[in-house]
């Protein structure tokens, strides 16, 4: 304790540099401080410190895949005259194109759907809100892979589908195998499976804006309707656009879990080929290839529109708390 | 609209409101005359936003009624019993209430400019080339010309505030309500809002000001009302209350801002 209180009047004592006028910083420096100055005024040129570290770890990894580049590419097994061959066939841009349909339109259904289920359990009435989360329980619950079979075998349990006019005898029906046929039931079950994290990511989008936008647009004659069109939604984009670029490339991904009821699709497609020519590899091959171009192309994509939506916030917005950017890490991986 | 009315501009009558089990307003009968200036002041937490959040009916009362320019808040009269508005009544009777929030909640994806002109574009009161002069004049006169189509983010808060205002005159309203439109801002910021509100003061709009500034009560107020506890304490014209509030509490709480 009394070396403590001794060291208190020392702290007092020892003044600010900048307190001091000029003359007492030349009295603080050493006599090296000529040539510390000269060195100041002039471009800095100093000596780089090497890090070996850095070098070793390089070359390892280097050397790694290198040799796992002449593996592959002189390994005679995998049949790259085959790759060659089949990359731009026929048949494989069919899948491809498949692959891409089936994509396209499950997000639309699943985006459709998210903004649907996500309006529905905004609503202050309780049955809309616990529908939707029936709805994300189940349809995010229960496997992609088993929810494609079950629309797939949907025959099994409604072997006949009909619409009709309620007190009327006029009625459409057929037989639900020839309706759903696995392009559909891909569709439904790529679709709903998706929109239940659409709608999860929609939800945090709104949750984003501030109530004070809602009640600003009311404040000037909205009604509740316009001030969500025009002021809510709009402001909701930036946060729902980074999220959704992710679902539609895992959705790709997704969309090769559907060779198991033999779509027109990508994976299908090649398993096919080889299931004839024993060309399994470099079927395989084929398809990642196709794949990382697609992923490749919509990670760009996406880039660009963040940064359009980006721009369009110059500066970034008090009235748009950064802390608002909602706590999305609790949607998981979706397979 | 304004011409029609020969009573007050606002009429609060017996205005209860509860969150929860707590109770914010107990009670509160209030009015303000056609072209007067209000000012509201008390510790914070009395229930003064919330007063001003149930003239527009950003909340609803759960007893006791609302008149601006002799029109029933939220509902009409169906014989002899009351009859909830729609949604799009509704929203005529706020467009005629212009309010200025505390956090100005101007819209984040829209300029200044378009801030401005979204009210009267959507409701329909002005095509797009006389909603965007009314816009340019407004944005003029709180001095931000050359701030048109700058963003809200990239507008300093004394700014915000000021389109916020010229927001709410674009609608040509009866009434502003003002909900400490100086709190949120830095202190060398709050004056320029200041001079744009007594310039609106002195152009005879009603107005209904909660602040914590007594120097613009003492310049630009008509009437005072001392709020605490959800209720009004004292009201009275602003300057002889300033000087002497009849009741004690009220001259506590004014003897502790000064």
């Amino acid at each position: 304790m009394p070396e403590e209180r001794r060291a208190i009047p020392a702290l007092k004592l020892a003044p600010p540099a900048w307190d001091e006028p000029d003359g007492a910083t030349a009295a603080l420096t050493s006599p090296s401080d000529a040539r510390v100055r000269e060195l100041a005024a002039k471009p800095l040129n100093a000596q780089r410190r090497h890090h070996p570290g850095q070098w070793v770890c390089a070359v390892i990894v280097t050397g790694f895949i290198a040799w796992l580049v002449k593996a592959l590419a002189q390994n005679g097994l995998i049949g790259w005259p085959a790759v060659r061959r089949y990359l731009f066939s026929a048949d494989i841009l069919h899948g491809l194109l498949g692959t891409l349909e089936l994509t396209a339109a499950s997000m639309a259904v699943a985006v459709a759907l998210g903004f649907i289920l996500a309006a529905l359990g905004a609503s202050a009435n309780p049955v809309l809100a616990w529908f939707v989360r029936g709805y994300v329980w189940i349809f995010r619950g229960v496997p992609l892979i088993v929810q494609i079979l079950a629309w797939y075998n949907l025959a099994l349990v409604f072997p006949v589908l009909a619409v009709g006019m309620p007190f009327s005898s006029w009625h459409l029906q057929g037989s639900t195998n020839a309706l759903v046929t696995p392009f559909l039931a891909a569709i439904l079950a790529l679709g709903l499976h998706e929109a239940a994290y659409m709608a999860e990511i929609v939800r945090a989008g709104l949750v984003a804006v501030p109530r004070g936008q809602t009640e600003a647009a009311l404040s000037v004659g909205l009604t509740r309707r316009q001030a969500i069109w025009t002021v809510v939604l709009p402001q909701t984009l930036r946060v729902i656009v980074p999220p959704t670029g992710n679902q539609m490339v895992g959705l790709l991904k997704a969309s090769a879990l559907v060779s198991v009821i033999g779509g027109v699709e990508l994976l299908t497609t090649a398993q096919r080929i080889y299931s004839v020519n024993f060309q399994v590899i470099a079927l395989l091959m084929v398809a990642s290839v196709w794949y990382l171009t697609v992923v490749s192309m919509l990670t760009i994509g996406q880039h660009f529109l963040e940064r359009r939506l980006q721009r369009d916030h110059v500066g970034g917005d008090r009235s748009f708390p950064a802390a608002a950017d909602p706590g999305l890490a609790g949607i998981g991986p979706q397979l | 609209m304004t011409a029609a009315i020969a009573g007050p501009m606002v009429e609060v009558l017996g205005v209860h409101k509860s969150f929860g089990k707590t109770e914010v307003l107990k009670g509160v009968d209030l009015q303000v005359g056609a072209g007067e200036v209000m000012c509201v002041v008390g510790p914070s937490g009395s229930g003064k936003s919330t007063l001003l959040r149930t003239i527009n009916r950003l909340e609803t009362p759960d007893r006791g009624l609302v008149l601006v320019a002799g029109e029933i808040i939220g509902y009409e009269l169906n014989g002899d019993r009351l009859r909830e508005r729609k949604e799009a009544d509704i929203a005529r009777q706020r467009s005629r209430i212009g309010m200025v929030f505390q956090q100005f909640n101007l819209f984040g994806n829209l300029t200044a400019l378009e801030n401005v002109t979204l009210g009267p574009l959507r409701t329909g009161h002005a095509d797009r080339a006389a909603a965007e002069h009314e816009a340019r004049r407004l944005l003029i006169r709180v001095g931000l010309e050359h701030r048109l189509h700058a963003r809200p983010g990239s507008l300093s808060g004394g700014e915000q505030q000021r389109v916020s205002i010229a927001r709410a005159l674009a609608m040509k309203p009866d009434l502003m309500l003002l909900d400490e439109p100086t709190s949120a801002l830095d202190p060398e910021r709050v004056g320029e809002v200041l001079d744009v509100m007594r310039s609106l003061a002195t152009d005879g709009l009603t107005m209904l000001v909660v602040t914590h500034e007594l120097g613009f009560a003492r310049e630009a107020a008509d009437t005072l009302v001392f709020f605490e506890d959800g209720r009004v304490i004292e009201s009275g014209p602003c300057r002889t209350t300033l000087a002497q509030p009849a009741r004690q509490r009220t001259r506590e709480f004014l003897d502790s801002v000064l």
